[in-house]
């Protein structure tokens, strides 16, 4: 279970603080399925990124299955990304110089897993995400789809408990997007828990509960099916922007 | 992370950019190349100067009058006036210490030495038939100075090669007389060409016995005494035993002795000194590399910060990041501390083919050094890069600042 209270993050712009996050609390329980909604700058990937123990709150605690991560070294937050977290992101970070096969294999040679168990375990990973003939194929002879697949194969390749994904479909086409959230979904019902901050209705309506988010606040908490509601209710303007980067 | 993967990751990445990566060793290369050359050249002068004391024998005692002494105050007495050395010297020394196998008396002076109408200004040695194999002077024709009593000088003369070739030409020159000074002599053989050794024109000289000479020359003494020890003595005690005798004969001590050994280590250290101020000064050359290396891996980390923010994402820690740039910068600059090394002995051995008189060798210790030196270069100048992208945030560089 994921639990947050008060958590707040404060930039320092020059002289004055800039909130992106405000007094959020928010539960989020083993195998839930919860869209983060809201403008660009709402503060919904700054949570995700303190949720994936890449950025730490400036007050306010997390707590990742019952442990405050404040008491976590910064071993030990390695350790929980490599092992406990995955992430997928928009721009799916791919290492350009490595094949599929390699970005796959890169957390476990953090890991420390030797190469033959390496290897089968990746190629099975791009098997299941339907890419075994592009295996030995650099991330630009890849579409944009494809790049998405791998980066699923790798977050998911240490089978982790927690996906996180960061508008993981703000790149792609309508086609691969879906293609990409069935994929997730199915790594859901898998049992794990599963994070995605999106723009998209359509990406929030698959999720069983939606947060919304407005300036660096929780503004409403509702269900995936209502969604249709939400966008009205907030006049997202920003439903149709651009993604952002 | 296993170690094996690190070199994997590692060497992937400089691979993957293999333009840069071999720019930025070239700086390493060119230091080396400096270091294993001149250490070479260093190491071949010394041989050389070595070889050269060699053929004149190691455990040779020269013994010259005079003392190299400052002395202040007026002289007393007769007792200031130098004993000069004289061939009784040479008979005592000899048949005195068992140390000694040879003692040889020498002369020198100038004078004209004329065939027909053909002469010619030439040093003229005074020695003894031993001279000949102190000196490894080989014969191109007829015999080296006589042995027997060194008091009888027999008017015989032996030419150096350029002597006879002047005076006769393409005539055999053995069995005819020769005017030097107003003696005739009769040549007795002709020298091989030698070529120019230290200190002495062998090609150019003349060489008569001893005693021919002093009597030539008007002298009752000789100018030096070389003293030849036995293989096994021990040079310090030999000539501490010739000061003994001399002084004892001469009651005080009047004459300087010098043994081979002594210059030669001597000159050993001032070269080897040489060598290291000068490979000194070349490997501060790869401290410049140095900064050459850290540019190109600051470079390097700035432009795959979004790939430091993806390996942080992933699981990689700050210790495993540090180690793969540190890594890196290590093997850029081993490489080119390889390279340089193969380069700098392919230099060695052309310099060596072109000039075979130097038989420049880079010497191990100068192999290791400048290896060891390579390395830690990297791993010094490639600290600061690597500590850099190792505390890279990673929010921040997955968006790419």
């Amino acid at each position: 279970m994921i639990r947050v209270e008060d958590l707040w993050r404060t930039y320092l712009m020059g002289d004055h603080e800039l909130h992106a996050l405000r007094n959020v609390s928010e539960e989020i329980a083993d195998g839930e399925y919860v869209a983060i909604m809201g403008p660009s700058g709402s503060g919904k990937s700054t949570l995700l990124n303190i949720v994936g123990c890449l950025d730490s709150p400036s007050r306010g605690r997390y707590f990742l299955a019952g442990e405050d991560v404040a008491d976590f070294d910064e071993d030990a937050l390695a350790e929980t990304r490599l092992r406990r977290i995955g992430f997928i992101f928009q721009s799916f970070h791919l290492v350009p110089r490595l094949n599929s096969l390699q970005n796959v294999e890169l957390p476990m040679i953090f890991a420390g897993i030797p190469l033959g168990e390496r290897r089968v375990r990746a190629e099975s990973a791009l098997a299941a995400v339907d890419l075994t003939d592009r295996i030995e194929h650099k991330p630009n002879e890849l579409s944009g789809g494809e790049k998405q697949r791998v980066a699923i194969a790798r977050a998911t390749i240490m089978g982790p408990g927690l996906l996180l994904a960061d508008e993981p479909t703000g790149n792609l086409d309508t086609r691969s997007g879906a293609r990409v959230l069935d994929l997730l979904g199915d790594l859901h019902r898998q049992g794990r828990t599963l994070i995605v901050v999106t723009h998209d209705p359509a990406v929030a309506r698959r999720a069983d509960r939606v947060v919304v988010m407005r300036d660096g606040e929780i503004a409403k908490r509702v269900k995936g099916t209502d969604i249709g509601d939400v966008a009205s209710l907030f006049e997202f303007e920003n439903l149709t922007e651009p993604a952002e980067s | 992370m296993s170690l094996l993967d690190l070199f994997r990751f590692s060497s992937h990445a400089l691979l993957q950019n293999r333009r840069r990566s071999a720019l930025s060793l070239l700086g390493v290369v060119i230091g080396v190349v400096a270091v294993t050359s001149l250490t070479a050249i260093g190491e071949g002068a010394l041989r050389f100067v070595t070889d050269q004391f060699a053929s004149l024998g190691t455990s040779i005692v020269i013994i010259s009058p005079g003392k190299n002494e400052t002395t202040g105050g007026i002289p007393l007495g007769i007792g200031g006036i130098p004993n000069d050395l004289t061939l009784r010297d040479t008979i005592v020394l000899e048949r005195r210490i068992q140390a000694v196998r040879t003692a040889v008396p020498i002369s020198v002076s100038t004078g004209t030495i004329s065939h027909l109408e053909r002469d010619r200004q030439v040093p003229i040695i005074g020695a003894t038939a031993e001279f000949a194999r102190l000196q490894q002077l080989e014969m191109a024709m007829g015999s080296f100075l006589p042995e027997g009593e060194l008091d009888r000088g027999a008017s015989v003369v032996v030419l150096g090669h350029i002597v006879a070739r002047e005076l006769f030409t393409s005539q055999n020159p053995l069995g005819s007389r020769v005017r030097i000074g107003g003696w005739r002599m009769r040549v007795i053989g002709v020298l091989k060409e030698r070529g120019t050794q230290l200190g002495m024109q062998v090609d150019e000289s003349v060489f008569i016995p001893t005693a021919t000479g002093m009597r030539m020359a008007n002298k009752s003494s000789v100018n030096r005494i070389m003293v030849e020890l036995l293989p096994r003595s021990v040079p310090e005690d030999a000539i501490a035993e010739i000061k003994r005798i001399l002084i004892e004969r001469h009651d005080e001590e009047d004459f300087t002795c010098i043994s081979q050994d002594a210059v030669m280590s001597s000159l050993a250290s001032i070269l080897g000194i040489l060598t290291m101020v000068v490979a000194g000064i070349a490997s501060v050359s790869l401290a410049v590399a140095g900064i050459g290396i850290m540019n190109v891996m600051l470079v390097s980390v700035s432009e795959r910060t979004d790939e430091v923010g993806l390996l942080k994402a992933v699981g990689a820690t700050g210790r495993q990041i540090l180690a793969i740039f540190l890594l890196e910068a290590a093997m850029l600059s081993f490489a080119g501390g390889l390279l340089g090394l193969v380069l700098g002995t392919a230099l060695v051995l052309l310099g060596n083919a072109l000039y075979p008189a130097v038989d420049a060798a880079t010497p191990l210790w100068a192999i290791g050094a400048v290896m060891a030196l390579s390395l830690g270069t990297g791993v010094v100048f490639g600290v600061l890069p690597a500590w850099r992208a190792s505390r890279l945030d990673p929010v921040a560089a997955l968006q790419g600042h």
